[in-house]
């Protein structure tokens, strides 16, 4: 290793480790980061889109059972 | 049988426009802003239920005029029941303002705020036409009565969420100086989620209202027929 070649390699830290302050200076503000890179955002997704589903099911089966009732009654 | 369909499609278009929100409202691109972080994204949900609160408000509001003008009783079911629905809707919008409140503004609520005191001055207007109803028992005066109180409750939504925040100081975004959220989505993906958000839950509203208007439409008519 002579002098030049070190010369480089700091230069290219260098150089690197600004670019890794750059990074983070957009990056500052905390967000849900971490969740996203491991996946687990897919769990809330889909816990809520479940809610969601059962809720709206079960107003569509309620929405079924007063249309049944309104012809049960428009018949008598 | 075309009636039919035509209920399919909005009710469809409800629970598409929801599940959309609800996936994309948390796996869509938002701005990074200090202080709101992650929790801007309960603008897909606080937001909407405002608007379905207004929403049933006002659709109350027309079929109590509607009942005052021709007497039909339809007309007073039906405001009675979108009233009902509103205030569910609202009393959604206080506890998830009130929850992005703690995370954003360090309190579950601020006092002295307008914009949050005047939403809670409308919600218990709304309250008061509650038990208005249920203090009245002749079934004509009951409903004359609130159809006229609904109108004046009407009439203080907009000067008291709308114009008195906007002309004071408020925390609230979009009053006293703060920037409105317009500012955030207006060049970011916020946009593509927040109209089919609010739409869903607008839509939902209707759904929810219409369904307690039948039924109370179909205890009336056996309460004609087969009682006494």
């Amino acid at each position: 290793m002579n002098l030049k070649n070190l010369f480089i390699i700091l230069l290219y830290i260098i150089t690197s480790s600004k670019l890794l302050i750059a990074q983070t200076a957009t990056n500052q503000v905390e967000m849900a980061d971490t969740i996203r890179q491991n996946g687990k955002i897919y769990v809330v997704v889909i816990a809520l889109s479940l809610i969601m589903l059962i809720l709206l099911f079960y107003i569509w089966r309620t929405d079924k059972k007063i249309t049944l009732l309104e012809k049960k009654v428009n018949k008598a | 049988m075309k009636e039919k369909k035509l209920h399919f499609i909005w009710k469809a278009l409800a629970s598409i426009c929801l599940l959309y929100a609800v996936v994309m409202g948390f796996l869509g691109a938002v701005p990074r802003l200090q202080i709101l972080n992650e929790s801007i994204r309960n603008l897909y949900f606080h937001v909407p239920m405002w608007f379905s609160m207004m929403t049933m408000f006002f659709c109350s509001v027309f079929y109590a005029i509607k009942y005052l003008y021709k007497g039909n009783d339809l007309d007073d079911i039906k405001s009675e029941s979108y009233i009902n629905v509103g205030v569910v809707f609202g009393i959604c919008g206080l506890v998830t303002g009130s929850l992005w409140a703690k995370f954003t503004w360090g309190q579950w609520w601020v006092i002295a705020d307008p914009k949050l005191t005047n939403s809670a001055i409308v919600m218990l207007e709304y309250f008061a036409y509650l038990l208005l109803r249920r203090s009245i028992t002749d079934e004509k005066s009951r409903a004359k009565v609130s159809a006229v109180y609904n109108i004046f409750a009407a009439a203080t939504i907009i000067p008291l969420l709308f114009i008195l925040p906007r002309m004071s100081d408020s925390l609230h975004p979009g009053n006293g100086g703060n920037p409105g959220f317009n500012s955030y989505d207006l060049d970011s993906n916020m946009r593509v989620v927040f109209y089919p958000a609010v739409l869903g839950w607008v839509l939902l509203s209707i759904w929810i209202a219409s369904l307690q208007i039948r039924i109370k439409k179909l205890n009336t008519l056996i309460e004609d027929n087969y009682e006494s």
